[in-house]
This record gives structure tokens, sequence and C-alpha cells, in this order.
């Protein structure tokens, strides 16, 4: 259903430093560039992806509330991996990796940051250990 | 024209029958991580972990060959930081037993010239022991000796030095193999990691085993399973599988030192980041100082080069130049369908490891860099 979700970021190339860092780790790259202000990112054009642009009103970007892109894992450690990669990069904790809620075959688990820019990311896995 | 429409009918019939007769096989699985001194750089992994439908993760443990060599050999250097290993002593005098090449009964096999494949021994018979069998009348067989070079004067790389090394370390400080790796090196750096399923790995570990298989989807090893393995190791030659009754520095084998380590690429990946800090915090500057230099360059005439395949060696690690003249220090792992690379850019502080399964057995083998055949 979902093509994909745009973040704002108020210095692109700090925003793509990141990226560029943090999704190599699931697979994910650069996959396009639209302008000198808008990228795609993702596994691949018929997968959801992420774009990151400067906000088509010239104002400042800014993190919601309420609002976050969550990004599935296939292992638990990589939930981790992912938390302790955005905070190498200049992304801010939100949340350390852990479970939310029981253990069990619908376990939740997941760790929260946010990118430079304030934007809020999960990674999780479902599923049991 | 009659003959024609039979055939045809045939042809029809049989279509469904062969259809349904073969079963999907799984893809084969293609694994890469990269990493810094700090973390993870990338992680690629596409195909299955040998069964239909269960995807590939780098975070699977898998059989990774002869890449298992140089992880002993870091727990080699962890005990002569110690001082429980001397590189230049003679084996014979920790084993208890004598080991000699029969063309050189004057000259002492050594730990410096197991790691760097200059001992002699050659892969001339089977280095595969059954649980039963014992080293020293394997090593007593001629034909496990290049009888024309002296020890410690020629290179030529074979997987019996491994059983070797396994058995002088056990001596030296009286634990298994497989338990000693784990305490020296594997729990250390937090790794859920093991020689042939044995210590180092977490009861449900084997679960996530990659499972080998062949490329027509014959199973090559670590079967899917739901419960432990009954027998982890080669069994005994009447089949049985008593590891209570094992022998310290009597077999070597057991474990598969030259090959049977199971570590994810992640773990893998924190090993080579150890090694990218100079061996910190595991080993000392001096001893992975030691480990890391080179100990043998081929000069046209010290060593079977395999065709230009080996060209320079430190301690249980394969030194060598790409063709841009960058230098990489690492270890391939071939077996089972499965090739492999881990492999260090010590200047550029960078590493890898890569690998591929069901691979064909007449494919040629590489250094496992750009690509894994």
């Amino acid at each position: 259903m979902l093509g994909y979700i745009t973040l704002g970021s108020n210095d692109i190339e700090r925003s793509r430093a990141f990226y560029n860092g943090l999704l190599p780790l699931v697979g994910g790259k650069e996959l396009m560039k639209f302008s000198d202000s808008f990228y795609i990112y993702g596994t691949g054009m018929d997968r959801t992806a992420i774009a990151i642009t400067t906000p088509y009103n010239g104002e400042a970007a800014a993190g919601g509330n309420g609002n976050m892109a969550a990004i599935v894992v296939n292992d638990r450690a990589l939930v981790h991996d992912l938390h302790a990669k955005a905070l190498e990069l200049g992304g801010t904790c939100d949340g350390p990796p852990g479970l939310r809620g029981d253990e069990g075959p619908m376990a939740f688990y997941a760790a929260y940051f946010r990118d430079p820019d304030g934007n809020k990311l999960c990674a999780y896995k479902m599923g049991p250990a | 024209m009659m003959r024609r429409a039979i055939a045809m009918m045939l042809a029809l019939a049989a279509t469904p029958l062969l259809a349904t007769a073969a079963p999907p096989l799984p893809r084969a699985a293609e694994v890469r991580v990269e990493f810094d001194s700090n973390g993870m750089l990338l992680m690629a992994q596409t195909g299955d972990a040998g069964v239909v439908g269960r995807e590939i993760s780098a975070y699977d443990p898998v059989r990774v060959a002869s890449i298992s060599k140089l992880v002993g050999a870091l727990a080699v250097m962890r005990l002569v930081d110690q001082g429980k290993i001397n590189l230049d002593r003679d084996v014979s005098e920790y084993l208890g037993w004598r080991v000699r090449n029969p063309a050189f009964p004057d000259s002492p096999i050594t730990m410096r010239q197991l790691l760097t494949h200059r001992t002699g021994i050659r892969d001339t018979v089977d280095y595969i022991l059954p649980l039963d069998g014992r080293l020293e009348s394997i090593l007593s067989n001629p034909k496990a000796w290049e009888v024309r070079y002296a020890p410690g004067t020629y290179f030529s790389y074979a997987n019996l030095n491994s059983p070797l090394i396994a058995a002088t370390m056990e001596v030296a400080t009286g634990t298994r193999f497989d338990e000693l790796v784990a305490r020296e090196i594997l729990r250390p750096l937090g790794l859920d990691a093991c020689f042939n399923w044995s210590a180092g790995c977490s009861p449900g570990r084997r679960l996530q085993a990659v499972t080998l298989l062949r490329t027509n989807g014959d199973l090559a090893l670590d079967a899917p399973r739901m419960a432990p393995d009954p027998c982890p190791v080669a069994k005994a030659s009447d089949g049985s599988c008593n590891l209570a009754s094992y022998q310290l520095g009597k077999h070597g084998s057991t474990f598969s030192p030259q090959g049977g380590l199971r570590i994810s690429p992640r773990d893998l990946a924190r090993i080579g980041q150890m090694m990218l800090d100079g061996g910190k915090p595991l080993l000392s500057k001096k001893a992975f100082a030691e480990m890391t230099k080179v100990q043998w360059r081929f000069n046209g005439s010290n060593g079977d080069d395999d065709k230009g395949y080996f060209t320079a060696y430190g301690l249980g690690v394969h030194i060598h130049k790409d063709s841009k003249g960058k230098t990489w220090m690492g270890h391939v792992g071939e077996a089972y369908a499965f090739r492999g690379g881990f492999w260090l850019d010590m200047k550029g502080k960078r590493g890898f490891m890569r690998y591929t399964t069901m691979v064909p057995a007449e494919t040629a083998v590489g250094h496992c860099l750009e690509t894994c055949p």
C-alpha cells in the first residue's frame, strides 16, 4: 500500500551522510536523486522507500510528535546494530533496544532513535527471539 | 503422424509428473558484511539459509570452513601471551608423544611451523579422524609427510596441521579445544559461536544454523534440527559418540579446528574489529604484531604457492596483495559447497566477510575478495 514516506531535512548533506551510513545495514542505499534537495532511499524501487527533502514551503524542517517511520528487520541483534549505528552517525536515542510487551509469538523487539533533524525512526523485529 | 500424436500425448502426460517430482531448491545464500573498528558499514544478504522459505541472515551461524583456522590462531596467540605456549618449542614436549618428519628425525616441529604451514605435514592422509582415532598414529604414517624439505623451510598449505595445533593447545592448558577457544576468544567478545556445536554456542543456536547444501540440493552439513545434535563430531569407528572419554592432546581433530567453527558473519565482524584495533583487548601488541607480520614470503622455491595463490603468510593468516596493490590479511574457507572470505585492510582500517553457498565443486577457487566462487 505505502510507496514511500518523506522526512524533512535542514541540511541535505548531513541527512545523506546519516541515511547512507544507516541503511546499508538493512541492505538499503540511495536509490535516486530528483534534485539537489530530494533523495530516495530503499532496498529497491519496488519496495517502500524513504525520501529526504527540504520542506516544500521553505520553512525549517522539524521532527513531528506522534509520527514515526519503522524499519522491519530480521533479527533482534540487528535492532541493536541499527540503533548503535544511528547514534554513531549523529542521531539521538529515543528508546534503547529491548522488548516492548510480552515475549512470545507476537513479541515486539524494538529500538527508537531520531535522525539529526529529529525525525523519529524505529527498528523492530516481530516474533520470538 | 500417429506416432507423433502418441509422442505428444506421452509428453503431455509426463509433464505434470515431472513438475511434481522435483521439489523446489532453496536459493543459494549470498552474504556480505563490511565493518570498520566503530561498527557495521554494510550487511547485504540474499537467498535462503539452506531451507526453502527461510531467508538468510548475517546473524545466522554458518560453518566457515578454513576461516576457522584464523580464529584458532588467535587463541594460540592468547596462550603465547599467557606464557603457556612457546612458538618455537618442540610440540612433542607439550604432547608427551614424539612428532617427527621421518626424513628429518632430529628437527623439532614447532607451533610457528604449524601456523605457517611449514611443518612438512601433508593432506595426503585423511585429516578427519574418527573419535577413537589417534593423531599420533596418523602422523607416524610416512605418507603424512613431505620428505624433501626439512621442517621450517618449505610452505605447503595442509589441513592436517590444525589437529596438531589443537592437540598441543589442549595439553598446554588442560582444556578441550572447543572450550579453550570459547574461553579465550569467543566469550570475551560476546559471540554466540562455537566449534562443532560445542562450547561457546547458546543452547538454541543450533536452530539458527545455515544448512549447507550441494548444488543439487543434497544435504552437505548442518541439517535443520529442532533438538540438540546427538553427535556434533565425527563418530568413533564403531559408530559410537562418547565425548565423555575424550582424552586431551590425543586426537586434535574432534572439534574440526581446520574448519568447524560455526559463526555468523556479524560475529566474525567483531573478531575483525578486534584485529583492526591491533588485537585489543584480547592480545598484547607484541603478540598481535608477531601474528600479523610476514613469517613466510614466496621466493620462487621456498614453498608450494599453488599457482600464485599463496604469496605471504603470517601466523594462521593469509597475507594477500590484490590486483590494485592493496594488502589484505585474512583467510578463505571452502568446504561443503560453502565459499567464503574474511579479509581485513589493516591500513584502511576496514574489513569484510562474505560467503556464498551451493557453489559447484568444480568452480575455480578464488580469494573471495570481489566475488565468492
